[in-house]
C-alpha cells in the first residue's frame, strides 16, 4: 500500500521511478492498484466544490492560506482553477463550477444581473502597481497618478507588455488608458453565439506589435516577460512581490507608481446560481461564501503575509485581524 | 596490359570470397569470367570496376598503381562502366538515363542528343528514347542499361552475367550486342557468365573462378603437379597437395597433366572406393552443352566432366550429389 | 453541435472579412513555420544523407537518439531554448526572447529529427543499385547523392510536410519563446489558447478551422507538386 499512497501524490513521483528500479516486481503491483484505485481518489469524497479563480489569487498563495482553513472549519474541500477572469466567469456562465472568486466588479455585477450567480459578495481588495525597469525611460518613478504615468509612457512609445487576455487586470489596464486619454483603437471582431450575429471588442492603445505589446497571458508571465524586455506593465501587487522577492532568479523591475485609488482592485465571491445550472453544489458554494465574509475568514485574509507584506484588505470587515 | 593483379583478396565477415594471387587481362580482348554461382565473379567485377576496394592486395590499371581513396577512384570509374546482373534505370526517362553519365562528364548538351542515339541504334532501343525507364521489360532494361554505359564512352566495359534475366531474343540481340562493341569501338569487355558455350563464343579469354580463385583451363582439366614413386614403384602425380592421380610416365619433378573430360566417367558415389583411378567428390553443376552434359565436380580441385546425353539419361546425377570420377589411364597425358 | 455550427460561420466570417487581425496571425504562422521547416530542412536532410550513406561508430546510437528525440515534447525544448536566449542566458544580449527568431530557434530543434529520421528512412528504402549505377557511370559523391535524393524525392517531401505540420500545429515552442504578443509572435495556436483562456471558444475553434484549412490547402498544394512530378 505503501505504493499506492506515494504513487498518488504528484510530488513523489520520482520516489516512485525509484522504487520502480529497486522494488521492480513489487513497484509494478503497487503501480496497477494505483492506476485501479486512481478514480476513487480522484471522484471520491463527497465534500467537494469546485472553484474557478483568477491566477492572482492562487500565485499570491493565498488559496493556500484560505483553503486549508476553511476545510477545517467547514469540512468542505474546494478544488480550484486558476485562469483568467474571462475565463472564469465563462465557467460560472456555464456551469462548469459551483462558485467563481474574481476581480473585475462590472462583469462580476454583470453575472449576477443575468441570473448566472446568486450574489456577488464582496471579500477583499489589493492593489495594481505600475512596474518599470530601473532606468525607467518613460520617467514615471514616485507617480501617484497612474493614468497620467500611462499617459507618460504612450508618449515615450516606451515598451508596455498587456496581459491582453480579458483578465480583471487587462480590463482595469484598459480602463487606465481610457482615463489617460490616450487614443484607443477598437477592434471588431464578428461572431455568431446561439445563432446570432455578436460583435466582440477588444480596446487598446495605438501601437500594438510596436512599443505596446498584448500577450495574452496570465500575471507572472506579464511580469517575467516585462523583466525580460525591460518593459512597463500593470500587475497587482501579489504576484509582484511574489516574483520579486520569492522567486530563486529575483527581478529587476520595481514598483514605479502606486497608491492611486484607480489602481483599487476588488475581489469578489459568486456561487454559480442552481436555477441556471440545477447539478451545480450551490449549498456548498454558498456556505464557502459566508465563511470567506465571516469574521473567521476576513482575519484569514488579513493575516496572510507573503514575504511579511500584507497582500490583501477585508473588505467585509475592513478591521478584521 | 589493361589490368595487373596481384595477392588480392576480399573478405566478408570473415570469409575469404576472393584469393587471387596473380592476374593479368590484355588490352583490347574479351574477356568471360566464368564460374559457378557464389564463386565470386560479381565481387570480382565490382573491384575491377573500381566499385568495391580490395581487403589485400594491389591493382595496377593502365599503368597505374590504383591507390583505393574515394577522389582517385572517382577518376578511374570515367572510363571503366560496369553494368549489373539485374541492372536498375532512374526513374525518368530512357532518354535520360541515357544522358546521366553524360551530364556528368560535362559533355555539351548538343553534343549529348547525338551521341545518345548512336548507343540506342547499337542496342537497337531508339523507339523507346522517350519511354518511361522503369516500363520496360528485363531484356529491354539490360540493353538501355548497356547504352548508358557506352554513352560514357568509357575504355573498358564490365558485365555482370548479361543475358542471365533475358529471354533468348535478347540473349542473341545482347550476345551481338557485346562483340560489336568490342569490334567496332575498340573498347575493352570483360563479362561474366556462368554458361560455357556463351563464355567459349564470344571471349578471347577465359577466366575460370573457382570458390574464389583463378583456376586456369579447367575445362580441358590442366593442372600443375609433381610425380612422386611410392614403395611400389607405382608413379602418382599430386596436385597441389590435394589429390592423387595414378599416372604412366617416365617424367620427374614438376609436370603439367592434363585429364581429358570426355574420357572420364561419373558414377554414383556409393557404387565406388577411391582407388588408383577413383576420385570421390561433389556435383557442383551441370550445364547442358547440346550434345553433351558439363559436369564440374569438386575434388579438391575442380574437375570437369563431359557425359554424352545418352550416358547422362542413363545414369543422372545430381548438383550436390557425391560421386566417384573414374579416370581411365589413358584419358591421363602427362606434358 | 451549436458550439461548431457557430465557430464554423465565425470563422466564414472572419475569412471573408479578410479580417486584418485574423490574416495577421495566419501570416505570422506561415512566416515563423516555413522558415523553421526551411532551416530544418537545409540541416536535416543533408545530416540524414550523411548518416544513412556513411558507416560509422555509433551510427545505430545516432538512430536510436534521433528516434528518441522524435518524441521531444514542445516544452522541454522551450524550456532549454528559453535558458539560451533569456535576459540571463548566455545569448541574453542578442534580446532574441519573444522574437519570431526564437520561435524560429525552437521550432527548428524540434523537427530536426522528424526530418532526419525521415531522410534516413527515406534514402534506406532506395534501391542499392541507384548509387552503384551513379557511382559507375562517373558520378561524383554529390551526384551520386543527388541520384539518391532524386529517387527519394517524394518520401523527402514527406518529411518535409509533417514537419511543417507539426509547427504549425505547435503551441509549446510558440507561447513559450514568442510570447504571443499581438501582432508580432502571435501564431495561429498560441492565439486559440488565449481564446480558450479567454473563454471565446467560438473564436478558439473557429480559428482551428482557419488553422485546418491552412493545412489542408498547403497538402493539396505538396500534393498537386508531386503530381506534377510524376508525370
Amino acid at each position: 500500500m505503501l505504493q499506492v499512497e506515494s504513487s498518488l501524490n504528484a510530488t513523489d513521483y520520482g520516489q516512485l521511478t525509484t522504487d520502480l528500479i529497486t522494488m521492480r516486481r513489487l513497484s509494478v503491483f503497487g503501480l496497477i492498484l494505483s492506476v485501479a484505485f486512481m478514480p476513487l481518489v480522484v471522484f471520491g469524497g463527497d465534500k467537494v466544490i469546485k472553484m474557478s479563480t483568477t491566477t492572482s489569487t492562487q500565485a499570491s498563495g493565498l488559496l493556500d492560506a484560505l483553503l486549508p482553513a476553511f476545510a477545517k472549519d467547514i469540512g468542505i474541500k474546494v478544488r480550484v482553477f486558476a485562469k483568467g477572469t474571462g475565463a472564469a466567469i465563462r465557467d460560472g456562465t456555464d456551469g462548469n463550477v459551483d462558485v467563481i472568486f474574481v476581480h473585475a466588479k462590472a462583469r462580476e455585477e454583470a453575472f449576477v444581473a443575468e441570473g448566472y450567480g446568486t450574489k456577488r459578495y464582496a471579500v477583499m481588495h489589493n492593489d495594481f502597481v505600475i512596474l518599470g525597469p530601473p532606468n525607467d525611460p518613460a520617467g514615471i518613478r514616485g507617480m501617484k497618478d497612474a493614468p497620467g504615468a500611462l499617459r507618460k509612457i504612450a508618449v515615450a512609445e516606451a515598451r508596455f507588455i498587456s496581459r491582453g487576455d480579458d483578465s480583471g487586470t487587462h480590463t482595469k489596464e484598459i480602463d487606465l488608458w481610457a482615463a489617460a486619454g490616450v487614443p484607443l483603437v477598437f477592434k471588431t471582431t464578428t461572431l455568431v453565439k446561439k445563432g446570432k450575429k455578436r460583435q466582440l471588442t477588444f480596446k487598446h492603445p495605438k501601437g500594438s506589435g510596436g512599443w505596446y505589446l498584448s500577450i495574452g497571458q496570465g500575471m507572472g508571465k506579464a511580469i517575467t516577460y516585462a523583466d525580460e524586455k525591460r518593459a512597463y506593465t500593470l500587475a497587482d501587487r501579489g504576484t509582484y512581490i511574489k516574483y520579486k522577492f520569492g522567486g530563486k532568479g529575483g527581478l529587476d523591475l520595481e514598483v514605479l507608481c502606486e497608491g492611486d485609488e484607480r489602481l483599487y482592485n476588488p475581489y469578489g465571491v459568486i456561487p454559480v446560481n442552481p436555477g441556471k445550472h440545477p447539478h451545480v453544489k450551490f449549498d456548498r458554494a454558498d456556505r464557502f461564501a459566508q465563511w470567506l465574509v465571516s469574521p473567521r475568514g476576513q482575519a484569514v485574509i488579513a493575516n496572510y503575509k507573503l514575504l511579511d507584506r500584507q497582500l490583501f484588505y477585508p473588505d467585509a470587515i475592513p478591521d478584521a485581524r | 596490359m589493361l589490368f595487373e593483379i596481384n595477392n588480392l583478396s576480399k573478405v566478408y565477415a570473415g570469409r575469404k570470397v576472393l584469393d587471387i594471387p596473380e592476374l593479368r587481362l590484355e588490352k583490347g580482348k574479351v574477356y568471360g569470367l566464368l564460374g559457378p554461382n557464389g564463386s565470386g565473379k560479381t565481387t570480382l567485377l565490382e573491384i575491377l570496376s573500381f566499385l568495391l576496394p580490395p581487403t589485400t592486395g594491389e591493382i595496377v590499371y593502365g599503368s597505374r598503381k590504383v591507390d583505393f581513396s574515394e577522389g582517385f577512384l572517382q577518376g578511374l570509374r570515367r572510363e571503366v562502366v560496369m553494368v549489373e546482373q539485374q541492372p536498375i534505370l532512374f526513374t525518368t526517362s530512357v532518354y535520360k538515363n541515357v544522358e546521366f553519365g553524360l551530364g556528368v562528364r560535362g559533355v555539351p548538351k548538343e553534343r549529348r542528343k547525338r551521341i545518345i542515339y548512336e548507343v540506342l541504334d547499337l542496342v537497337g532501343m531508339r523507339e523507346f528514347a522517350e519511354a518511361s525507364a522503369h516500363k520496360l521489360s528485363g531484356g529491354e532494361t539490360q540493353r538501355v542499361a548497356i547504352a548508358r554505359a557506352l554513352a560514357c564512352s568509357p575504355k573498358v566495359i564490365l558485365l555482370d552475367e548479361p543475358t542471365s534475366n533475358v529471354d533468348i531474343e535478347n540473349q542473341i540481340a545482347i550476345e551481338g550486342i557485346l562483340r560489336d562493341i568490342n569490334i567496332q569501338k575498340g573498347i575493352f569487355v570483360i563479362f561474366a557468365t556462368h554458361n560455357t558455350i556463351q563464355a567459349t563464343k564470344l571471349s578471347d579469354h577465359i577466366v575460370f573462378l573457382f570458390n574464389g580463385r583463378p583456376a586456369s583451363s579447367v575445362y580441358e582439366n590442366i593442372f600443375s603437379g609433381l610425380i612422386s614413386t611410392d614403395d611400389n614403384g607405382k608413379k602418382y602425380c599430386s596436385i597441389h597437395d590435394k589429390l592423387k592421380i595414378a599416372v604412366r610416365t617416365n617424367k620427374t619433378g614438376y609436370v603439367k597433366i592434363s585429364v581429358n573430360p570426355i574420357m572420364i566417367k561419373v558414377l554414383p558415389a556409393r557404387d565406388a572406393r577411391a582407388g588408383d583411378h577413383r576420385l570421390l567428390g561433389r556435383v557442383m553443376q551441370l550445364i547442358d552443352e547440346g550434345d553433351h552434359v558439363r559436369a564440374l565436380i569438386d575434388v579438391g580441385i575442380p574437375f570437369s566432366a563431359l557425359l554424352s546425353q545418352r550416358e547422362y539419361k542413363h545414369a543422372p546425377v545430381m548438383a550436390g550429389e557425391s560421386v566417384a570420377l573414374f579416370c581411365p589411364p589413358e584419358s591421363i597425358e602427362v606434358v | 453541435m451549436d458550439l461548431l455550427i457557430d465557430s464554423l460561420i465565425s470563422a466564414i466570417l472572419l475569412l471573408k472579412s479578410l479580417d486584418a487581425e485574423v490574416c495577421a496571425i495566419v501570416l505570422v504562422s506561415l512566416k515563423v513555420s516555413s522558415s523553421s521547416t526551411l532551416i530544418a530542412s537545409l540541416i536535416g536532410i543533408p545530416a540524414g544523407f550523411a548518416i544513412a550513406f556513411k558507416e560509422f561508430r555509433g551510427k545505430r546510437m545516432t538512430i536510436t537518439i534521433l528516434n528518441t528525440l522524435l518524441a521531444l515534447p514542445t516544452v522541454v525544448i522551450g524550456l532549454f531554448v528559453y535558458a539560451f536566449v533569456s535576459r540571463r542566458g548566455i545569448f541574453g544580449p542578442l534580446d532574441l526572447l519573444y522574437t519570431q527568431k526564437a520561435i524560429v530557434i525552437g521550432q527548428v530543434i524540434l523537427i530536426i529529427p522528424i526530418v532526419t529520421t525521415f531522410t534516413i528512412a527515406a534514402i534506406s528504402r532506395i534501391d542499392e543499385r541507384y548509387r552503384k549505377s551513379a557511382m559507375t557511370l562517373g558520378a561524383t559523391t554529390l551526384q551520386t547523392a543527388g541520384v539518391v535524393f532524386r529517387e527519394a524525392r517524394f518520401s523527402i517531401m514527406a518529411a518535409v510536410i509533417a514537419s511543417f505540420g507539426r509547427v504549425i500545429a505547435e503551441v509549446g515552442i510558440s507561447m513559450m519563446l514568442g510570447g504571443n504578443a499581438k501582432g508580432f509572435t502571435r501564431t495561429m495556436t498560441t492565439a486559440m489558447a488565449l481564446e480558450y483562456d479567454k473563454g471565446e471558444f467560438v473564436l478558439a475553434v473557429a480559428l482551428g478551422l482557419i488553422l485546418l484549412t491552412i493545412s489542408f490547402a498547403v497538402n493539396l498544394f505538396f500534393n498537386y507538386l508531386q503530381g506534377r512530378a510524376r508525370a
